[in-house]
């Protein structure tokens, strides 16, 4: 495990995010949804995203990809293949979506095109990305089911997503992802409308499948047991703004930002049964009434004068650990020191 | 393509809607005031001539014998004789129909050829300031009777600016692409403007959905997105409400055809009931339910055809 992470870090960064910030509704009182996030992505990393609802990780996500629409502003860079996708055009950015970027949503009932069949919806991504003949589309959709699991795979081809599983399209979604073999994989909550087993089957062939492609990924989820089974390293979001990132098993080892903590101490872990479950008190700020200071301050238990008035500044500690907090829990460095 | 067993299974359910509309037409004549045979017979026949009218019409029968007849007479083609016409009522009525068959569907390709365009095109700019002057437009286009539209295209296109002739029928084909192109305008403005916005709301909520995003997120070309994701699932709304506005359209027939002097069904039904011409009547009313049986069997086929989740049976 520790090699591993050594071994990451050695590697050279392919997506680097300085400041996106994603803004929505009037130029003078804009709804900022991603505020000055930093984020970068190691080949072959598998990154979890996390944060509550409206945290701001799905538009994260979607504006890596340019998706977001109608009258989202995207600022900052985000460098992938010393490209800055946030200045691409429209038709520069198809040529990287599907082919080089490919994604990946929560709703495997709403995802698909209900009224085309499932062969088609893979084809017409490698039609797009690839110079293959049809028959040889075909033959690639086939070996693509069959490899993210789907029994009888030839002849599913035909057949429309209502006649699959929830667990089955989601991991037809996944092959219509990976069809022109993308280098980096957005995972918008893939496992959240599914069964817990069936969760578990999706997030192995996540994992397996970045290991063989030696893509990386970024897992946007809600839910701190998923990061834990399957991220090499783990951004935390609240209010839009980053929190909190580092190793994963060093994140979860020694928290420091107060909504870490909150978020880990809600994982409901070896209690008694009717013991009540813990929760962060109060709710995330909407869009429009995020606090001047930190976005947590209104929440937080370590909150100080200072975190209502002053944003945060993001530091970058040892170890690659990066923390955005005023008033920190003590981390493992200061007890060892 | 649907299965031959969806189509046949679409097809029986006909026979019992046929069997109703029946039973209404049947009831209603015979709920009408007055006797059927005066209607028929001449002024001043006697009670005898009356009496044998009635039995040569089996109105001396019960009326579930009567309704035996009706049914077989119908089945078999015989819809009975206009007193009007005085010549057989399918014969008359087969003679006007193709006229009004002609203009409703000139008139649902006029309405889907302005409709379906200005929607994708108000729906990809939605809320703003293009999408809410062609809503605008619409909706002044809605609020108007489509005689009256009739009347000011009449004024204007025929009668002022002399573009296009003011009525009548042409001879062929193409010859009534201009003959009927105003009765069919003015139809047309108002169907269009109920299918623009409904084309509109669905696209928009199409284009918000998440496999349209997904699509996107593919890299699929604009245009692909568009027509195979976007445009085929609104279309599926669009047609259900197009298939129903026929009915409407059918009524509005009797109003256009008679404003433009249109030799079609739609003028023939008023002539008859003007001229209590009860089996003209009749006779139209059972056309007009079969028209709007078939266009609904249409319907759901096309529907079919696009979704495949209403495939089975």
């Amino acid at each position: 495990m520790l090699d591993r992470h050594i071994d990451a870090a050695a590697r050279p960064a392919v997506l680097e995010i300085r400041n996106l910030t994603t803004s929505f509704g009037p130029q003078e009182r804009p709804l900022v949804a991603v505020d000055g996030l930093s984020l970068s992505l190691k080949a072959g990393e598998i990154h979890g995203l996390v944060g509550e609802s409206g945290s701001g990780k799905s538009i994260t996500l979607r504006s890596i990809l340019g998706l977001i629409q109608p009258r989202g502003r995207v600022g900052g860079e985000i460098l992938w293949k010393g490209r800055n996708l946030a200045a691409l055009s429209e038709r520069e950015l198809g040529a990287i979506r599907g082919k080089e970027i490919a994604m990946i949503f929560q709703e495997p009932m709403t995802s698909l095109n209900p009224l085309l069949p499932v062969g088609l919806q893979i084809t017409e991504n490698l039609a797009a990305h690839t110079g293959l003949a049809r028959a040889e589309r075909e033959r690639e959709a086939v070996a693509l089911l069959d490899r993210v699991g789907i029994p009888g795979a030839r002849a599913r081809l035909a057949d429309f997503p209502h006649e699959f599983s929830g667990g089955m399209r989601q991991r037809v979604m996944i092959a219509i992802a990976l069809a022109s073999r993308p280098q980096l994989l957005l995972a918008d909550e893939p496992t959240t409308a599914l069964d817990v087993t069936i969760q578990d089957q999706i997030l192995r062939l996540l994992q397996s499948l970045a290991a063989e492609f030696g893509m990386s990924v970024i897992l946007v989820t809600h839910d701190m047991g998923v990061v834990a089974a399957c991220c090499d390293r783990v951004s935390v979001m609240y209010g839009g703004r980053l929190c909190e990132s580092g190793p994963t098993a060093d994140v979860i080892a020694a928290p420091r930002h107060p909504y870490t903590r909150g978020l880990l101490h809600s994982i409901p872990r070896g209690v008694a049964p009717r013991t009540p479950l813990y929760s962060i008190p109060g709710v995330p700020p909407g869009l429009g009434e995020r606090p001047p200071g930190c976005a947590f301050a209104p929440r937080c238990p370590n909150a100080l004068d200072v975190c209502r008035d002053e944003k945060p500044v993001p530091s970058v500690s040892a170890g690659g650990r990066g923390l955005a907090c005023h008033n920190p829990e003590p981390g493992p460095t200061e007890e060892t020191r | 393509m649907p299965s031959a067993a969806y189509l046949l299974s679409r097809l029986l359910q006909i026979v019992p809607t046929f069997l109703l509309v029946m039973v209404f037409i049947f009831l209603f004549v015979r709920l009408l005031p007055g006797d059927p045979a005066i209607a028929m017979a001449e002024a001043k026949a006697s009670d005898q001539q009356l009496a044998e009218i009635r039995e040569r019409m089996g109105l001396n029968e019960p009326l579930a014998v009567q309704f035996g007849y009706f049914v077989k007479n119908t089945v078999t083609g015989d819809l009975g004789r206009s007193i009007l016409m005085k010549r057989p009522v399918a014969e008359v009525i087969l003679e006007r129909l193709p006229v009004t068959v002609y203009l409703s569907l000139y008139a649902v390709a006029l309405s889907v050829l302005v409709a379906a365009p200005l929607a994708l095109f108000a729906a990809t700019r939605a809320n703003g300031p293009a999408d809410i002057a062609i809503r605008g437009l619409f909706q002044v286009g809605l609020s108007m009777p489509v005689f009256y539209i009739g009347l000011v295209l009449l004024t204007v296109l025929g009668a002022k600016l002399r573009l296009f002739p003011v009525g009548g029928y042409g001879r062929s084909f193409i010859d009534n692409l201009y003959h009927l192109a105003l009765p069919a305008l003015s139809i047309a403005l108002y169907t269009s403007a109920i299918l623009m916005r409904n084309l509109r709301a669905s696209l928009v909520e199409v284009l918000d959905s998440e496999f349209v995003q997904f699509a996107r997120a593919k890299g699929l070309p604009r245009r692909i997105v568009l027509t195979r994701h976007v445009l085929r699932n609104a279309l599926v709304s669009a047609v259900t409400l197009l298939g129903l506005s026929i009915g409407n359209l059918m009524s509005g027939t009797l109003v256009t055809e008679t404003v433009f002097a249109v030799p079609g069904v739609g003028r023939l039904m008023l002539e008859a009931i003007f001229a209590r011409d009860y089996p003209l009547i009749q006779g139209l009313t059972l056309t007009f339910a079969v028209i709007v049986s078939l266009t609904f069997l249409a319907t759901d086929i096309v529907q079919s055809w696009l979704d495949p989740r209403l495939r089975q049976a």
